[in-house]
């Protein structure tokens, strides 16, 4: 077995703080250029329909960029992708219609590409009769090809509180922190209990079926000094749903943020492994860094 | 009167052969005169307090009482409790949720969880959870009888621990195919330090059980570091034994 030397490892720890850095400035900084471009210069932007070839302005598709929200970060590394929900108003069948557009920007070549509409959602918002108070929800158009995954689909449900809170965890991701995956490994060596599905970083536990021995061991190691990195809020194992009896969960992963969307609990973590991902229902947020940024539903058994 | 021995021969017998048994039907038939004068010389009626304020709710006119009895089966907790060497063997027993809703609900804090304790003894034990008290000490205290606890035997006043009910249903369901059986951390059951069961969370009513069966026996070690103590077990087959 080679040995790496000295000189290769300090190489890669700055190769590792170069690709790091450039991520973490970039994500921050690229949200605030493309919010830019929408409010300033929409003009010079174009947008795609769901399964539509032919681009079009936004004054083409009634879409008013002044509403729509900051820019949230879809994809992180070589050629990053943000999304932006707007709504606008507008006239369906005589009835007032929010209509929410996700729109997918993928950043290239010093460049916003065309911008690809992934959902359009109508939500008749008429004043309703005081026995029905319920909104009318139109069908949701999606456009059939990518990007479209788990992540895209909660943020067309996400509530405007939680879609700011997304987004400006986004921009507080670029803090110059370094992932330390090195005590991701110390974490997987332990016993999980079958029933600990998370730990936070101040030991609150998300549970589900299952044993819970071994929980004074994970909390033992959490006050153990540094044992999470300054960006992780804890730590959580993907899990997956069964109809009958409790699969255990997977391995641990750095939780860096949780959302719920339509009755499903969510988390954005950060690996160094998707094996297994399709299976456990795991959407990589990220290409061509030493990490994975991953987004996974968190579908406890109960 | 039998001896722990006996009843635990007794036990068995009488749950298969469902006290079909000539010789259980004899001691039957003997015990009867003193059934129905109330007077059973075998078994006794106990109440389990969840914790101090359901005993005061239980005994309105005795709320100092209850303090001093909870004390005092706090006192007897170090000696009784079951001891494990293993804390992950301790945890398999008894760790379970206390608090449900934040639980089931989403993320929960460290203090709804019942999990093993560390004395300096070197030995971890499950907490405190719970205490019992004779019915008829209970009854006495309507009557302004309040004998000192610490004069009270340990078939009168002990202390009772919860098990998780992972524990009290288990064997050998695990790792069939992708998914396996399992249940749920937010069920658990009492049951006193010798391992002797006593119901589940929501137990309110009085129970009875022999008086060998109350006879706290000395704490016992479980050693090693496997998933499943012979404390489990006990409690499991004294389950199958009161269901019966």
């Amino acid at each position: 077995m080679v040995k790496p030397t000295f000189s290769a490892l300090a190489l890669a720890a700055c190769l590792f703080t170069t690709v790091t850095t450039q991520a973490e400035t970039t994500i921050s900084a690229l949200a605030e250029d493309l919010q830019q471009r929408l409010t300033q210069t929409p003009e010079t932007l174009r947008w795609l329909k769901p399964n539509k070839d032919e681009p079009l302005a936004h004054t083409d598709l009634g879409i008013d960029p002044e509403t729509c929200e900051a820019p949230v970060l879809a994809r992180a590394g070589t050629h990053p992708r943000f999304l932006v929900r707007c709504v606008n108003r507008a006239l369906v069948n005589f009835r007032v219609t929010d209509i929410q557009t996700l729109t997918s920007w993928a950043y290239a070549d010093g460049d916003w590409g065309t911008g690809q509409i992934i959902a359009i959602r109508g939500i008749d918002n008429s004043p309703t009769s005081r026995y029905n108070s319920r909104k009318v929800e139109y069908e949701t158009v999606w456009h059939k090809g990518e990007p479209a995954g788990p992540y895209e689909r909660s943020l067309t449900v996400l509530s405007e509180t939680d879609l700011r809170k997304l987004a400006k965890f986004w921009n507080s991701f670029d803090t110059g922190e370094l992932p330390v995956l090195e005590s991701l490994e110390q974490w997987r060596q332990l016993t999980w209990p079958d029933a600990v599905v998370g730990l936070r970083r101040n030991g609150q536990l998300l549970l589900q079926h299952g044993t819970l021995a071994g929980t004074s061991d994970l909390l033992e190691e959490l006050s153990s000094k540094d044992a999470l990195p300054p960006f992780a809020r804890g730590l959580i194992r993907p899990v997956k749903k069964v109809w009958r009896g409790t699969t255990p969960p997977g391995e641990p992963m750095f939780l860096l943020h949780s959302l719920r969307a339509n009755g499903t609990d969510y988390a954005l973590a950060l690996s160094d492994v998707t094996a297994g991902a399709a299976s456990q229902n795991i959407q990589r947020l990220s290409a061509g860094l030493p990490y994975e940024l991953v987004f996974l539903p968190i579908e406890r058994n109960l | 009167m039998a001896t722990q021995d006996e009843a635990n021969a007794i036990l068995p017998t009488r749950t298969r052969r469902q006290k079909r048994s000539q010789t259980a039907t004899l001691v039957l038939m003997g015990a009867t005169p003193f059934v129905v004068l109330g007077l059973d010389p075998l078994h006794s009626e106990v109440r389990v307090f969840r914790d101090l304020q359901a005993c005061q709710t239980a005994l309105p006119g005795a709320q100092d009482y209850c303090e001093t009895l909870n004390a005092e089966a706090a006192n007897r907790h170090p000696s009784l409790a079951p001891k494990y060497t293993s804390r992950h063997q301790c945890e398999s027993d008894f760790a379970h949720v206390t608090v449900n809703n934040s639980c089931e609900n989403g993320w929960c804090s460290i203090d709804d969880l019942s999990i093993c304790e560390r004395k300096a003894d070197g030995h971890y034990r499950p907490p405190f959870s719970a205490f019992l008290v004779d019915q008829s000490i209970l009854d006495g205290t309507y009557e302004g009888t309040k004998p000192a606890p610490e004069t009270l035997d340990d078939r009168q006043l002990q202390p009772v621990y919860s098990i998780s009910d992972e524990t009290l249903s288990s064997s050998g369901d695990e790792g069939q195919g992708s998914t396996y059986r399992s249940h749920t951390p937010f069920l658990w059951h009492y049951v006193m330090a010798n391992g002797q069961y006593l119901g589940n969370q929501n137990l309110r009513d009085p129970v009875t059980r022999t008086k060998s069966q109350l006879a706290a026996s000395t704490s016992r070690t479980f050693t090693g570091t496997s998933q499943r103590g012979g404390f489990g077990s006990t409690a499991r087959q004294t389950m199958q034994a009161a269901r019966s």
